[in-house]
């Protein structure tokens, strides 16, 4: 049987006085991709961010790693946000950002040298992404592009644990495709957790093994998507008018 | 002894110029060493401030100085203080220490409730207003304290001392570059990311706010608390326009700040007007610190025209 890689127990959070996530009990299995699900509100990035440590809460998130988990560290934890909140204008390339979550004790502004640069190159080439990427300004990049280049930044060093907030949100079907594809291949090969925040439920019929469906801050029901993902389930968790769609193909 | 340190220095240097020069008048010389501080420290942290979306964070701290200087005022009034030399050692700690005080409880408040922080950055601005508009007439009393000065700036009233204290606002504001700056833009762009990657996030931006307190009380003197804002956002505005990425952004910004410095105090020794009405014939200069805002808005313009197409290259 798979061993829990992370335990929350009990955990509540409230914020600006407003109960976003109430006794929230879920495990997250070691080398598993785990899909949260549940309306926009029902505190799906909240319980991201919780483990993370971004916001207060109460109750217990435990990791099994042997670790001391009182703050994230890159090699154990990788969190993919939704979007970045880039000023308009800002000249940030891909390199930039790389460098300014990679380079530990070297201001940026002091540039970047040839040994980072090569592997910030082999970082892209894990999410099949080329070197000439590294000069493109981020605000210039697709949807997709740009999930790849911060999924290649979580992946640096190698964590235990991989969080992703809605990757695929407001991205093509086909480049969403491509990256459930590429998710899926890294858990297989390395084995990372991952923690997958999506309303798109056929992927996640595909590719989670475990769902957990969030419901005004509590865990409505859990398990493998093929008992999870079924018709009432569904309608039970998002209301009528929701289901399972294929995508059709010319 | 740093300041008659200093004094020594600069006389010396003076005396290695002929009479009358711009380089054999020391408040010249002292205006210039402040605007190549300020233009530093300015430069250094003009690309977080604008890319962390804190121009109006920055104005509000200008302005609330104003409160600062109030209360100082009223404080030095209170001890009994009746020289003006000692007034004003009096008020800079008084204000620098209220400065700090109110950017840290913006921060503070806007993270403990769901308020834009446009709103309470607003409500703490006229709420320091408000109190520095009660004390107005008091401080407004050229005896204690010159507001022209305050608003405006005029590098060539510098003192020693001044020089300094931003001498060390320099030091301060390099240690916190080095330890503190990808941290502090990773975190603008998304807390989330920036914790995964054990960037203490709080830490960065309680540290940033009490720097940029700092930054701007210090420099009052030398560009006006109705100035120093234009500093700190405009330069970095106008980088941003040429630049293609974050490093050239940085070094960019701080010679845009130095440049603007320099020509400005410059200009504001060789263009003198005559008054031609009261007092005939009376040579009149103009302020240094407009001059260099009125030059780095003007370059902002044409960083518009030009910028698309270097960014191109």
């Amino acid at each position: 049987m798979t061993t829990p890689l992370v335990s929350i127990r009990d955990l509540h959070v409230e914020l600006g006085g407003r109960s976003v996530l109430d006794g929230v009990d879920a495990e997250l299995k070691r080398g598993q991709i785990t899909a949260l699900i549940g309306w926009n509100g029902s505190g799906k990035t909240t319980l991201l961010r919780a483990l993370v440590k971004e916001v207060p809460y109460r109750g217990r998130i435990e990791f099994h790693c042997g670790h001391d988990h009182r703050r994230p560290t890159p090699e154990h934890v990788g969190y993919v946000p939704q979007k970045l909140r880039v000023e308009a204008n800002l000249p940030l390339t891909v390199a930039d950002l790389l460098g300014l979550a990679l380079l530990r004790w070297w201001p940026l502004f002091l540039g970047i040298g040839r040994r980072a640069r090569q592997r910030m190159e082999q970082l892209l080439a894990r999410v099949w992404l080329g070197s000439e990427f590294l000069d493109r300004p981020v605000e210039k990049l697709s949807g997709g592009e740009l999930q790849r280049v911060l999924l290649a930044l979580a992946l640096e060093p190698h964590p235990e644990l991989l969080l992703l907030d809605e990757p695929a949100a407001g991205i093509d079907f086909q480049h969403a495709e491509k990256f459930y594809e590429l998710l899926a291949d890294l858990n297989r090969r390395t084995g990372v957790t991952i923690l997958l925040v999506s309303h798109e439920l056929s992927v996640v019929n595909r590719h989670a093994h475990h769902v957990l469906c969030l419901t005004d801050g509590r865990v409505q029901c859990q398990g493998p998507p093929q008992e999870m993902l079924t018709q009432d389930a569904i309608l039970r968790t998002f209301g009528s008018g929701s289901g399972l769609y294929g995508h059709h193909h010319d | 002894m740093l300041s008659a340190w200093l004094d020594g220095a600069i006389s010396a240097f003076n005396d290695l110029f002929p009479p009358n020069t711009f380089f054999n008048l020391d408040f010249q010389v002292r205006g210039t060493l402040a605007v190549l501080l300020v233009g530093l420290v300015c430069g250094a942290v003009g690309s977080l401030v604008v890319g962390n979306r804190m121009a109006f964070f920055s104005d509000a701290l200008a302005h609330c100085a104003f409160a600062g200087v109030a209360l100082g005022v009223l404080v030095a009034l209170l001890a009994g203080i009746r020289d003006r030399d000692e007034f004003y050692e009096w008020i800079l700690p008084i204000m620098v220490a209220f400065g700090i005080v109110v950017g840290l409880l913006i921060a503070y408040v806007r993270e403990m409730t769901n308020l834009a922080s446009d709103t309470v950055i607003g409500v703490f601005f006229a709420g320091a207003m408000g109190f520095g508009a009660i004390l107005l007439k008091v401080v407004a009393r050229k005896q204690y304290y010159n507001i022209e000065s305050f608003l405006f700036g005029d590098p060539i009233t510098v003192s020693s001392a001044d020089l300094i204290r931003l001498f060390f606002l320099v030091l301060a504001t390099g240690v916190f570059l080095a330890l503190m700056y990808n941290d502090f833009v990773l975190a603008s762009f998304n807390p989330s990311l920036a914790l995964s990657r054990k960037v203490r996030v709080r830490l960065c931006n309680f540290t940033f706010i009490v720097l940029l307190a700092l930054i701007v009380n210090l420099s009052l003197h030398t560009v006006g608390a109705l100035l120093i804002n234009a500093m700190l956002v405009v330069p970095a505005a106008t980088a941003a326009n040429l630049c293609r990425n974050m490093r050239q952004l940085f070094w960019c910004t701080v010679g845009l700040c130095l440049f603007v410095g320099i020509a400005g105090q410059w200009l504001s020794w060789s263009i003198t007007l005559v008054d031609a009405t009261a007092n005939r014939g009376q040579a009149l200069n103009l302020g240094g610190g407009g001059i260099m805002v009125v030059l780095s808005v003007l370059l902002f313009f044409l960083s518009m025209i030009v910028g698309p197409s270097l960014r191109k290259r």
